[in-house]
């Protein structure tokens, strides 16, 4: 038993490891998680007392090995731990809002495409007026208003307008599946409903993986714009919290001493979102058998 | 034609509800939700020591006319003002809401729409270069930067231009929409200056934009280019250029048209963070100003003409899509 468990775990590592693009997408995925867990063990805290005001808007060096590799703030203070200890809040909270999207858009999408008739009808027009609005001035309003950085509400925001596009999809999908002949057959012989429904869900199942990435994506960027642009509390680390500062206290988009205070910060995100994109283009080969190259 | 009338009744009464929904949802963020912004203006001043009267008589004047009504008078008034275009006044420019949204709208629509018609343009110029080559190496790399650029947003891609093209190389202007010395007006000092300072602006905004229409276009050509009549026209001996252009191109385009003119409205609500970053004049960063410094009149009046150009954009985007591309009115359900 415990032989197969690793002979499967080892095949998934082939799988994963034949894929190049999805390969690399997945370390660079890694490589963030592991600075938003091990990291913290590693690098100390952002504090003051790590600051030197005769090193503000320092570029990247290897002084004090390893604390300057990022350059320092406009008060001296070295990038490094402030990127280190901003990526778990960015992880957990661009995670939450994907679950959130992904288990919303999926449960009223297969309500829409199960049920027919007249929920099919309500949800449908539900889809349609959340799809028309536009999802981004009201996101800001909501996250003024409410104001908070409890990863679970904010996640809430995020997901809030974004569902509706993936629900809709997947309505579709339930559709022309449902009218299958082997879904038809498994009704006939009187299989579980569970069942049917496992049936129904596997054939969808990398288009979901790919559209959670994608939501990662689009979330860490969301979530970064709304602290880089102030409309959240600036009271924990992240690096929206880094960018506004370095705009708002460092004047780094007037003068070019906070170009490093800036550009960095910018490089990790973009990094991160390359890794996501990577791992979503590679997925629709590892997910879909047919596609794999042996 | 029939169907058509009715599935453009049915999109109407959708687009009715959705604005029936957001603004009653709007008066419920303005007036009743706990801490809403009238009783935290009253609030204020009576922390300022003024008098209840004066306070509530203040905030009427702010508000308008429906600050010590019933929940349900309130409500009816509001509607009725939104209905003659009484937006309420802001708290912070001591102006009427919709003159401010008035005067700052026209540069928002400029950003917005100049940005939209370059990255179409080139969108729609580079997407139908990659389904000519199709399969080949131009294609495949076209392809895999669109999808890397694709995701990249506005903001990142301003940050970015502003560091290297106005604070490092002072090739064009850190901020402002126009210059010191220069009037607006229709006049060429001020066009050229305007240009000049809204030249990252415009590319920050559309260069995010390419990738999707490049992306669009191609598997939109791509599948007519495997239609029949495509494939017999290219027996027939049809120039390629001539299959290019009037057999895939023309089809292929139409869609993309259409969300052009969608995409104008949920635009108009995402310059914010553009207009901000480059201080721009615009109902983009007049939003954030509100937003940032709680004037909430101003905000849900902002929004609210936010999303009612959108509402009304895609419909009318529906509309013609309907009337350009016959199929969408008997396929859809």
């Amino acid at each position: 038993m415990k032989n197969k468990f690793l002979i499967s775990l080892y095949r998934l590592f082939k799988l994963i490891y034949r894929n190049k693009i999805f390969f690399v997408g997945f370390l660079i995925f890694v490589f963030y998680i592991l600075m938003g867990t091990v990291g913290l063990l590693i690098i100390p805290y952002p504090s003051p007392s790590l600051a030197n005001p005769f090193n503000a808007f320092q570029p990247p060096s290897l002084n004090h090995f390893p604390l300057y590799i990022f350059g320092t703030d406009y008060e001296g203070e070295p990038l490094l731990p402030e990127i280190v200890w901003g990526t778990p809040f960015i992880l957990e909270v661009t995670s939450i809002a994907s679950v959130i999207t992904i288990g919303v858009g999926l449960i009223l999408g297969l309500l829409a495409g199960f049920m027919g008739r007249f929920v099919d009808l309500a949800l449908n027009a539900l889809f349609e007026i959340v799809l028309t609005l536009p999802g981004f001035p009201i996101t800001l309003i909501l996250a003024t208003i409410i104001h908070t950085s409890n990863p679970l509400i904010l996640a809430g925001i995020l997901s809030m307008f974004s569902w509706a596009g993936l629900a809709k999809a997947i309505r579709g999908f339930t559709y022309s599946l449902k009218k299958q002949e082997y879904i038809t057959m498994a009704k006939i012989l009187g299989l579980s409903k569970i069942r049917i429904l496992k049936e129904i869900i596997y054939p969808m199942s990398s288009y979901i993986l790919v559209h959670l990435f994608q939501d990662m994506m689009f979330y860490v960027f969301g979530l970064v714009a709304l602290y880089t642009f102030g409309f959240l509390p600036l009271s924990n680390n992240n690096w929206g919290v880094i960018l506004n500062f370095a705009i708002s206290i460092g004047g780094a988009i007037y003068s070019p001493l906070g170009f490093w205070n800036l550009i960095i910060p910018v490089i990790i995100i973009i990094i991160y979102e390359i890794g996501l994109m990577m791992m979503s283009i590679g997925l629709g080969k590892l997910v879909d058998p047919r596609l794999r190259e042996y | 034609m029939n169907d058509f009338f009715k599935w453009i009744i049915k999109r109407i009464l959708l687009a009715i509800i959705t604005i029936y929904v957001v603004i009653t949802a709007t008066y419920i963020l303005l007036y009743i939700s706990p801490g809403n912004p009238v009783q935290i203006y009253i609030d204020s001043l009576l922390a300022r020591g003024y008098s209840k009267e004066y306070a509530l008589m203040k905030a009427r004047e702010v508000f308008g006319n429906y600050v010590n009504q019933t929940a349900f008078q309130a409500y009816l008034s509001y509607i009725n003002g939104l209905l003659h275009g009484d937006l309420g006044r802001s708290l912070i420019y001591h102006e009427p809401v919709i003159k401010l949204i008035a005067l700052e709208a026209p540069y928002t629509v400029f950003l917005v729409s100049s940005s939209l018609i370059l990255s179409y343009v080139i969108g729609v110029l580079i997407g139908l270069l990659t389904a000519k080559y199709s399969g080949g190496k131009i294609d495949s790399l076209i392809t895999i930067l669109s999808a890397a650029f694709n995701s990249i947003p506005n903001y990142i891609v301003a940050i970015i231009l502003l560091l290297f093209f106005a604070i490092y190389n002072n090739y064009f202007p850190i901020s402002g929409s126009y210059g010191i010395g220069v009037h607006p007006g229709f006049n060429l000092p001020f066009i050229i200056n305007m240009l000049d300072h809204y030249t990252l602006p415009i590319l920050s905004f559309s260069i995010p934009m390419i990738p999707g229409w490049i992306l669009s276009i191609r598997s939109a050509a791509f599948s007519i280019s495997q239609e029949d009549y495509v494939r017999y026209a290219k027996l027939r001996g049809v120039k390629s250029r001539t299959i290019l252009l009037s057999y895939i191109g023309k089809t292929a385009v139409i869609p993309s048209f259409t969300r052009l003119m969608y995409s104008f409205g949920l635009l108009l609500g995402s310059a914010t963070f553009i207009e901000s970053i480059f201080g721009l004049y615009g109902i983009g960063s007049l939003y954030a100003t509100a937003l940032t410094s709680k004037d909430y009149p101003l905000a849900i009046g902002v929004l609210l003409v936010i999303v009612i150009i959108s509402i009304l954009g895609n419909i009318l985007a529906d509309i013609i899509y309907g009337i350009l591309d016959p199929r969408v009115r008997v396929g859809e359900e």
